[in-house]
Parts: structure tokens; C-alpha cells; sequence
């Protein structure tokens, strides 16, 4: 149905722009993460998945049953927001079928797993409609005239028939589900996670012997990622303390590296500003993310080098992320909004990829291994002021100091709409030489704190300039800039 | 071969030797754009590898920051990177893209303390990926100077340090110490224009920095005499212009007509 009919229905709903390339991400994502539950993990083979095929045989006892293994992933799902339909049946077929159309008694709710005893997908498909069968909606389309819509129906018809009048796609489907052919499962890749740990004899806290160990274990770590040529993204300490607490370590680099004293240098810089509040009994040391090695070939002589330059801010960024924090190292992006609070925001530079080129990542062959959680794709903002929808107006210039929230000032105008004439700031009386404006802003609604300013850019008779407003309703004269 | 061409070429090659042998990473030579305002404060000298230059501005408003801005913008140019230590928290972007700064080679780093604001200049003068390293700094003992200085002179990068206007005496291992202050409009005989009430009604026009006018006093310049004071405008593009100082008295006296 088109959109301004489902917003007419469900109002209240999220609307969001349809992704699928990000959608798949995210399900591989899943399936990277539903490997502990079984042998071996594979998406469906549609043009857009929406399904994950777990072969668990052999593993039910494990999780004390099928029943149980089964409720244990909706209920691990359910945790990172996601409502999950399960199915256990012989085959890829039946299980899909089931899970996609097998309802439960209330519509409403989604069912609990359902479980096909071994050899009773016939049963438990018979009473499902056809679609279940993965059958293509051409032939779907194609059965309805002869009012063919139960997969019991479609099982009455004499089979020899069905090639010539449909297709062979619906022999072959009736025989997938029915396990009378195999069908094959393309698993994911496994996500192997890289690590190494160590226990001490004797819990301590010295931070000479805490660093040796993490450069020991890295040092093992790095030996089985170097074969592969990959580098470490993310690098993951667990510090176990001896009061059963765990320290978690985290170090960040802007470009993979499989640099041994470059990430012991990253790692001593976190260190520094960590507080240990007990004894270190045991730790570990883990590559959350690896991605593949760039290599540049490295010049005789001095010249314009664009891959050590890139190579030095790399360098330059982790070292200012991993001591001050992720948070605390950023990039301005403008965002197209008329408050002027909100017409920038800062992103962290982990994680944003080098200046100049595209805000994502470079994903040379591999893909993020280990436990990755499914991310937001969003579009990069523009990083240029925006023009050219006030016609031939552009947006006038901001001062480059503004305050986080605006003062209230005295000031005294003589026009009841007009400029201000005089005002008071950091105990100084201040007259208006020059007044620009107004520049009204009325916006926000959509926040819930609307906001109407007429701003005002004044300057001084000793020449300083600031930046004022007059709110419309309250008419009181705030503080929002200074040219400092 | 002449001799002269065999000595040129004798040259060259020793220079090629000294850098492949010379220990450590060679030292990024900081080349002013031409026609850079900077320029304008070291006639006669070239801007060194590794320099700082401190903009003193007396309380808010005076336009030290806006000027630096606008100084940063043209040496970054198309190619280059600006660290920024935004220790007070207040530093907005959209009027450094104004200005001509690239926020796409801008990093912000907001630090938690001056301690850390001071570990994370030196970090960025250090790299010689960054062209302007850019920091509110209030209190500077004199060892901390010689490391940020120490620090510019390795990495080959430009620091702008934004100082109050009360450090005026403390002394200064920078290159340059400019005092920046915003020039008042010079007084006009129109009786109107003495009315401080101005209105032009309309939205504001991109033309808006047009007609601000800042002095930058030299306080302290190394290997150079101080005292000097340049008038700069910001014109409606928001690019710096300088105005030249107005013309001294004659001290010639006129030429009689009819003179032979």
C-alpha cells in the first residue's frame, strides 16, 4: 500500500526509507551471532532474505532439547529488539513453510517455536497454504484459477501432471519440503574470534607485568591473523580482577594494523587514565575486528607522499582517541536545520575513514569478523554550507564562538521591533554602533519546544561584534554568539 | 659539462645523500601560499618549519579567533589538515566553513581538562600530517611552551595558539605575537550615521562581513622589530584584505608653478 495510506492506518508507526543492502548486513550480522546455536548458519536464498537456516543436528541435547534450543533463540533475539518466528522440522522446506505461515491460535501474538516430530512434515504442512512451499508467485497466480490454495490440494492433484500444466519448480519444491531430494545449505562464514589469554599464578596489580602479558598475548594473536594478511581494527582486553569483576579494554584505530609496538603504544596510552580498583587475575586478549592490510611501497626520496600523509593522521587521530576517548576527538558535519544549535553535529573520527574520499570504509575482500552487531547505514551530510533554496540569498555568517545555551542580557531598544540600542555583557554597557537584521528563525516545532527568534548582528562603537536575538513572544533580549 | 652545471649537479646529489642518511623523519618545510596574509607580518622572512604565533584578544568580540580562522583557512587551502582544541566547548563550525576552513579536514578535539588540551596540541604539532594546529590556551608556563615549540619545530606544523589579552607581558617563545582588536568605523560626517540606531530592515545580506575592520599589533617578532600595526578587513566574501596605511604628510615641499 503506498505510504500516506499506512501512515492514515497506524499513525503512531515508524516510517523508515527501505534498505536492502543494509537489511542484509544486518542479517549476516545475525547469523554470525546464531552460530553458537548450531553447526552451521545460511541465509535464505532470495533476492532479499529475511530468513536464517540453522542446521542443528546433533545439538539439541546440548541446550537440553530442540523445544528449549529453540526458545532460547526467540528469547535471546527478543533481547536485542527482534521478534523471531522459529521452526525445527527434517528439512529447509518444512522448517520455512512453518515458520513463515505455520500460525498460531492468536493472530495477534507472534507463536512460540513450533517443533515438527522427525518424519511429520507431511502432517504439519498439509493444512498450509501453497505459498508455503516456496513456490514463485507466478505459479501461485497461476494455481488459484483451479482454486488450488492448501498445500493438501496441491498434494491431490495426480503429480504427473504438474510438470507440463505448471512447472518442474513445483515437483521439485513438493520434493524439497517432503525430504525426497536434498537441498543444499551455503553456510556463512564462521566467525572466528582471535584470541589468547593467560592466567596468573598470583593475582596482581603491577602495571609493568599487566602490559608484558597484553604484549605477549598480542603478539600471538597478531601471528595467526599475519598469515591471512589482516589487521586488527578494534583490539578487545578482559581484564579479570581477582574480586570477580572484569575490566574491559578497548582500543580503536582508524586504520587496521598488525603493528605490535604500534598498538602496545595505544594500549599503554588507555592504560594510562584506567584505574584498577583490584588485583588482575587472569586476562585475555581478543581482535573484535579485523580487516584486511593496506601496503604502500615506501619512497627513496622526499615528495609529495600522499599514503604517508594519510598513513601520520591515521596515527595522529588513534593516539588523541585512545588517550582522551572516542568521544572527545571529532568531525563537524552541518546539518540542514535553521536552529542554530542544531545546524552542526560532531561525529567521531573512529570509525569515519581518512578526510577527503567517502565517509565509509574501504571492505577490501574480507568482511568485520567476530561479533558483529548490525549497524546504521546512513548518507554522509553535506559539509559545505547549504545555498541556493533562498534564491539568491545565502545564509548569513555565524559568529565562530557560540555560547551552548543563550544568555539573558539587559538590553534597551528604541523601536519596538528594532535593534537593540544598548546592552549589558560580562558587567560592560556596550552601545549598538551597527545593527544587521532581523534574521527570524522560527522552527522546531517538531521538537516540542518551538523556537521564534528575530536575531540581530551588532557591533559596537569600540567595533566588537555579537550576535543577539529577541525572542518573538517573551520579547527578551538573549546573548547566542561572539566574533570572538 | 660546464663546471658550473657538474657543481650544480655534484649539489643535488650530496642533498639526495643527506636525506636518505639523515636520521629520522626529514622535517616538512612550511611553504606560505603567496599572497597569504601571514605574509604581511614577516616581510623580508620566510616562515619556518614549525612556528607558533599567538593571537591576543582582549574579551569577546574582538575578532582574535575570526582572524586566526581566516589566516588557518588560507594556508590549509585545498589540501590541508586543521586540529582544533576546543577546550571551551564553544566553537561552532558553521562559521568556520564560512570563513573557508574544510570541515571535512577539521578535527575537533574537546578535551577534558587544560592538561589535556595541552597533551593533545603537542600531539597534533608533533604530526607532520597537520598543517595548523589551532587551541584556546589561558595559562602557559614557560617549560610548556619550549615543548609545544619543540613539538611544531619536529612535526613542521603551524600553531595558532588564542591567548587573553592579559599574557601581553608574559614573555613568548612563539615566532609572532599579535594583539588583535577590532577597529571601530572611523567617524563619518553625515548626521545620520552618528544616530546609533541602524536598521536596514531586510534579512541580512551575505555582504555582512564586509566592512569589519581588525588591527593586529605586533608585540613580539622574532628576529624582526615589533610596534608595527596592520589594519585588515574581512570583505563580503569573508576573505581577508589588508588596507593599506594612509598616506603620510609631504614632507617635500610643493613644487611652485612656472618652475624651471
Amino acid at each position: 500500500m503506498p505510504l500516506a495510506e499506512a501512515r492514515g492506518l497506524a499513525p503512531d508507526a515508524h516510517f523508515a526509507p527501505h534498505e536492502p543492502r543494509a537489511d542484509r548486513e544486518a542479517l549476516a550480522a545475525l547469523a554470525a551471532w546464531c552460530q553458537r546455536f548450531g553447526r552451521a548458519v545460511a541465509l535464505e536464498e532470495a533476492e532479499e532474505p529475511e530468513s536464517l537456516l540453522v542446521d542443528i543436528t546433533g545439538c539439541g541435547p546440548l541446550f537440553g532439547g530442540e523445544k528449549a534450543l529453540a526458545a532460547k533463540v526467540v528469547d535471546e533475539l527478543r533481547r536485542y529488539g527482534y521478534w523471531a518466528r522459529v521452526a525445527v522440522a527434517d528439512t529447509i522446506g518444512a522448517a520455512w513453510g512453518i515458520a513463515h505461515f505455520g500460525a498460531g491460535p492468536d493472530r495477534n501474538a507472534p507463536p512460540g517455536p513450533v517443533i515438527v516430530p522427525p518424519g511429520g512434515q507431511l502432517q504439519a504442512l498439509r493444512p498450509l497454504v501453497i505459498e508455503a512451499l516456496r513456490l514463485s508467485p507466478s505459479i501461485v497466480q497461476a494455481l488459484r484459477p483451479f482454486d488450488v490454495r492448501r498445500v493438501s490440494q496441491l498434494l491431490a492433484l495426480p503429480r504427473s501432471s504438474l510438470p507440463s500444466r505448471f512447472s518442474d519448480e513445483v515437483v521439485h519444491r513438493i520434493d524439497q519440503a517432503l525430504g525426497h531430494v536434498g537441498e543444499l545449505l551455503t553456510p556463512e562464514p564462521v566467525a572466528e574470534i582471535v584470541e589468547a589469554s593467560w592466567s596468573f599464578e598470583a593475582a596482581t596489580d603491577e602495571r609493568r607485568m599487566i602490559e608484558a602479558v597484553i604484549e605477549h598475548l598480542l603478539e600471538q594473536v597478531l601471528q595467526r591473523l599475519r598469515p591471512r594478511q589482516l589487521g586488527i581494527q578494534r583490539l578487545l582486553c578482559w581484564l579479570q580482577t581477582a574480586d570477580g569483576g572484569v575490566v574491559p579494554l578497548r582500543v580503536g584505530l582508524l586504520q587496521p594494523s598488525a603493528s605490535a609496538p604500534h598498538l602496545m603504544g595505544l594500549v599503554r596510552l588507555y592504560c594510562e587514565r584506567l584505574q584498577l580498583k583490584a588485583e588482575v587475575s587472569a586476562l585475555s586478549v581478543q581482535a573484535e575486528e579485523v580487516m584486511p592490510l593496506e601496503f604502500f611501497q615506501q619512497q627513496l626520496f622526499e615528495g609529495e607522499d600522499d599514503s604517508d600523509h594519510r598513513r601520520l593522521f591515521g596515527l595522529l587521530i588513534e593516539r588523541l582517541s585512545n588517550r582522551l576517548g572516542e568521544k572527545a576527538v571529532l568531525r563537524p558535519q552541518l546539518m540542514p536545520d535553521a536552529q542554530p544549535e542544531y545546524a552542526c553535529r560532531f561525529e567521531p573520527w573512529l570509525g569515519q575513514g581518512m578526510p577527503g574520499g567517502s565517509a565509509t570504509k574501504k571492505r577490501g575482500k574480507g568482511k568485520p569478523r567476530g561479533n558483529a552487531r548490525p549497524r546504521k547505514h546512513s548518507p554522509s551530510p553535506p559539509t559545505s554550507l547549504p545555498t541556493g533554496d533562498r534564491g539568491e540569498k545565502e545564509i548569513p555568517p555565524r559568529p565562530p564562538c557560540l555560547k551552548s545555551r543563550p544568555v539573558a542580557v539587559a538590553a534597551v531598544s528604541v523601536a519596538p521591533h528594532g535593534p537593540p540600542v544598548r546592552f549589558e555583557w560580562q558587567k560592560r554597557c556596550h552601545v549598538v554602533a551597527h545593527a544587521w537584521g532581523p534574521e527570524r528563525i522560527e522552527t522546531g516545532w517538531w521538537r516540542g519546544q518551538d523556537v521564534q527568534r528575530d536575531y540581530y548582528l551588532v557591533e559596537s562603537t569600540a567595533g566588537q561584534r555579537f550576535w543577539m536575538f529577541r525572542t518573538i513572544q517573551e520579547e527578551g533580549w538573549f546573548l547566542h554568539g561572539t566574533f570572538a | 659539462m660546464s663546471r658550473a652545471s657538474r657543481r650544480e649537479i655534484i649539489h643535488d646529489l650530496q642533498e639526495r645523500l643527506r636525506q636518505i642518511t639523515r636520521s629520522g623523519r626529514p622535517v616538512r618545510q612550511a611553504v606560505l601560499p603567496a599572497g597569504c596574509t601571514l605574509g604581511r607580518f614577516l616581510p623580508g622572512q620566510e616562515l619556518t618549519a614549525g612556528t607558533l604565533i599567538e593571537w591576543l584578544g582582549e574579551g569577546e568580540g574582538s575578532g582574535a579567533a575570526t582572524l586566526a580562522l581566516a589566516v588557518a583557512a588560507e594556508l590549509c587551502g585545498a589540501s590541508g589538515i586543521l586540529v582544533l582544541i576546543d577546550t571551551n566547548r564553544e566553537f561552532y563550525p558553521p562559521a568556520a566553513a564560512g570563513l573557508g576552513i574544510p570541515l571535512d579536514r577539521t578535527v575537533v578535539v574537546q578535551p577534558a581538562s587544560p592538561g589535556d588540551a595541552l597533551w593533545a596540541l603537542e600531539q597534533a604539532l608533533r604530526s607532520a600530517a597537520v598543517t595548523v594546529a589551532f587551541g584556546w590556551i589561558e595559562a602557559l608556563s614557560d617549560r610548556v611552551f619550549h615543548r609545544l615549540q619543540l613539538a611544531a619545530q619536529t612535526g613542521g606544523t603551524l600553531g595558532f595558539l588564542l591567548r587573553p589579552a592579559a599574557c601581553r607581558t608574559e614573555p613568548s617563545c612563539a615566532q609572532l605575537r599579535l594583539l588583535v582588536e577590532a577597529a571601530p568605523r572611523p567617524e563619518s560626517s553625515a548626521l545620520w550615521d552618528r544616530i546609533p540606531i541602524l536598521s536596514t530592515g531586510a534579512a541580512p545580506t551575505p555582504g555582512l562581513f564586509g566592512g569589519w575592520r581588525l588591527r593586529a599589533r605586533v608585540l613580539h617578532r622574532r628576529g624582526g622589530p615589533a610596534g608595527e600595526t596592520i589594519t585588515l578587513e574581512l570583505n563580503h566574501e569573508a576573505r581577508l584584505v589588508s588596507l593599506a596605511a594612509p598616506m603620510a604628510h609631504s614632507a617635500l615641499a610643493p613644487r611652485a608653478s612656472g618652475a624651471s
